[in-house]
């Protein structure tokens, strides 16, 4: 069965994906408690906001983490951890450029 | 040879090897090749590795919780001169003498006193507990105090149950810490595994109803194995989800604080003091922050019985727990009474603010919003400081459970992976070689060794820990830590003799030498303890003391139950009927275990 064989590029994509599990999912549960703390913040007390925030941020890991090994390809598991974890974590730096900015 | 097997890595080379996995298709009965069964198999996959990385660590920081939901009573049997002292009501009357008493006494010894907090005795710790120092933001001392009579006891140096407790949250390695930042990432990053690892398994488990009512021990080998680890799994599931979540949520603003630096963003950084006073529902003023060395006015003479007295109307009679005495940030001397923590679920419990000199009352400081109650419930739950001995010993089950989950799981990876790996060296005809049957491959004995040297070694680290207690003597240069040394190098020896056994000269001696040994230790407990103190079950059992007593029991439960999973290990006995025997030694080599009659005898101790 030539899908059992391990090779170098077999490994590097494991270990990729193990990368992007562990790190791409940290930075996409990280930008999701950010930017929801944030909007939160808008409707309820600050420490609420942060509190819900971080609680559903760890599901949001443990999902990243599971996709990061079911995506078709390792780029996948970078691609669908990275991206939204950048757009979300702009979006919550991006009031504070605002006032840098202003 | 082959690594990873036919089903695992399909997910993984969907992409690049369609045709292997037609071929796999073929080979296996024909599987509807929907999106959902990919899916699963990922998932699979990911409860496999995950589990195996960080299991052994996991294992360790499961054993040592659970032995935590009785860190007082550990930290009672382990300072046998604490004996005799009677207890004190927690609600009742004399509770304020006795906290005055014992500021009195702490304020002779210490006259310039900046700060400190004082544990009143109660139902699982008869002693006064104070800690204090005298520096703006130093260390704390500690001093065990006789609620009766306010002199200080003096006890052992030990760790007690407190090793068991900084150990599986920071991995602690020393009375005074060090690597604990370092200590406890390693924890969270283990305790985040362990939840991939559980939603993986949940989702793996199409049977999951079903599983909760399979177990064949009678099958022998792998399948008994994976048996017992959805027996283990599915039991009680909702508590490993409950521990595994609050664990990560108790460190949050240490692994994932990025939502407190979006929200908490000032004028001048993030201002993490006002998040820690709205998180435990204090004004942030009321939380003075200190450099080391800054001076402060010692405290003044505080009168303890009427503050006490007017904080348990305000509660209704509900049970003081703790009092503290320290200045706040604008240099006021406060006293705050803290409500025992076995009144509710909720953690911290609420506080009542004073005025030290006037004593007056200022304030309460509690928690009151929905998530950061919810936050206060996990926490709550994760501590188990609520519950009373009946639900304290469910819980430890429930851990001791769990450490059997992660136990099984470990070493059905290996059986697992073993059989795969004698399966697929007879496929290629060399099953005659005899050398290619009994040597696995270097990996799985590695895992079979560590498997040995956590799995049985720690409960016989644990074992020789407390007897350390007993045996070192009690003038030596510091003592905890030699307690503490006692502890790592019985592991150490055990990690020695499991890589001698399973990497070096693959022999079946493995388990039940370390195991022998640990149920020895065990059940000598009860027996050095009285040879060596006045506390032994001879004095406790007929005076009904049963805090002390049924530690010695179950001491003594431990290492019978250790003892006979060591019999039942022992080299050159047949596993279970012949038709299990054949197929045990078919699909298990040397390294692995040999029957899975066994798991439910617990693997941990008190």
């Amino acid at each position: 069965m030539k899908a059992t064989r391990v090779d170098g590029r077999y490994r590097l994509a494991i270990t990729s994906r193990t990368v992007a599990a562990i790190g791409g999912g940290y930075a996409l549960a990280a930008g999701f408690a950010a930017a929801l703390s944030l909007l939160l913040a808008q409707c309820m007390p600050r420490v609420e906001a942060v509190l819900t925030a971080t609680m559903l941020s760890w599901a949001v890991y443990a999902m990243a983490a599971g996709w990061a090994f079911y995506a078709r390809t390792a780029w996948g598991a970078w691609g669908g951890t990275l991206l939204p974890a950048m757009v979300l974590g702009a979006s919550a730096t991006a009031p504070q450029w605002m006032r840098a900015v202003a | 040879m082959t690594r990873i097997t036919a089903p695992s890595c399909q997910p993984v080379d969907r992409a690049s090897a369609s045709t292997a996995s037609e071929q796999t298709r073929k080979a296996k009965p024909p599987k509807a090749p929907s999106d959902r069964e990919g899916f699963r198999q990922a998932m699979s996959w990911l409860h496999t590795w995950a589990g195996l990385i960080l299991g052994w660590l996991l294992f360790a920081i499961f054993l040592t919780g659970t032995l935590s939901f009785f860190k007082n009573e550990f930290n009672l049997w382990m300072r046998p001169e604490m004996h005799g002292l009677q207890p004190v009501e927690a609600a009742a009357p004399q509770v304020a003498q006795t906290a005055q008493r014992a500021l009195d006494a702490l304020v002779r010894k210490v006259p310039n006193v900046t700060q400190w907090i004082m544990h009143l005795p109660d139902d699982r710790d008869p002693a006064v507990n104070i800690l204090w120092r005298d520096t703006g933001n130093g260390r704390f001392e500690t001093l065990r105090m006789h609620p009766q009579t306010g002199e200080a006891i003096d006890t052992r140096q030990t760790m007690g149950g407190d090793f068991f407790y900084r150990f599986h949250f920071e991995l602690r390695t020393a009375q005074k810490g060090r690597w604990t930042l370092q200590g406890r990432w390693v924890v969270g990053v283990a305790t985040m595994l362990m939840f991939v690892a559980l939603i993986s398994g949940v989702i793996t488990h199409r049977r999951i109803f079903k599983d909760f009512f399979t177990f064949r021990p009678t099958k022998g080998g792998q399948r008994a194995w994976l048996d017992a680890h959805n027996v283990t799994g599915v039991l009680v599931l909702p508590f490993y989800l409950m521990i595994t979540f609050s664990g990560l949520m108790i460190f949050h603003t240490l692994y994932m604080p990025a939502g407190i630096a979006t929200a908490y963003q000032g004028e001048k950084g993030v201002d993490s003091n006002a998040y820690f006073a709205d998180l435990q529902g204090e004004k942030a003023e009321s939380r003075p922050r200190r450099g080391l060395g800054d001076k402060v006015e010692p405290l003044p003479a505080i009168a303890l019985p009427p503050i006490l007295a007017e904080a348990r109307t305000r509660w209704d009679g509900g049970r003081i727990g703790s009092v503290q005495a320290r200045r706040d940030a604008k240099g006021r001397a406060v006293v705050e009474v803290t409500r025992h923590e076995g009144d509710r679920l909720q953690y911290r419990p609420p506080r009542l603010l004073f005025d030290a000199t006037t004593g007056q009352w200022l304030d309460q400081a509690d928690a009151t919003g929905p998530a950061v109650k919810t936050y206060g419930v996990l926490y709550g739950l994760h501590m188990a400081r609520f519950a009373d001995v009946g639900l304290r010993w469910a819980l430890f089950g429930f851990g001791v459970l769990g450490s059997l989950m992660i136990a099984t799981g470990m070493v059905l990876w290996s059986v697992k992976r073993s059989a795969t790996s004698q399966t697929q060296a007879s496929r290629k005809g060399a099953a005659a070689n005899t050398d290619a049957v009994t040597k696995a491959p270097f990996g799985e004995r590695l895992v079979a060794a560590i498997n040995i040297a956590t799995l049985a070694g720690l409960p016989l680290a644990c074992g020789v820990y407390i007897a350390s207690n007993r045996l070192v003597p009690l003038n030596v240069e510091g003592r905890a830590d030699v307690e503490l040394a006692w502890f790592f190098s019985a592991w150490g020896l055990a990690l020695l003799w499991a890589l001698a056994c399973a990497v070096v000269r693959p022999s079946r001696m493995g388990w039940s030498v370390p195991l022998g040994a640990a149920g020895l230790v065990w059940a000598l407990l009860p027996v050095i303890n009285a040879l060596t103190t006045h506390t032994h079950l001879g004095t406790t059992l007929p005076a009904g003391e049963w805090v002390w007593a049924s530690m010695d029991l179950a001491f003594l439960a431990t290492g019978l139950l250790l003892g006979g999973l060591s019999w039942r290990l022992r080299p050159g006995r047949a596993p279970r009927g012949k038709a299990a025997a054949t197929k045990a030694q078919r699909t298990t080599p040397v390294a692995a275990l040999p029957a899975a009659s066994d798991v439910s005898a617990s693997t941990s101790g008190a």
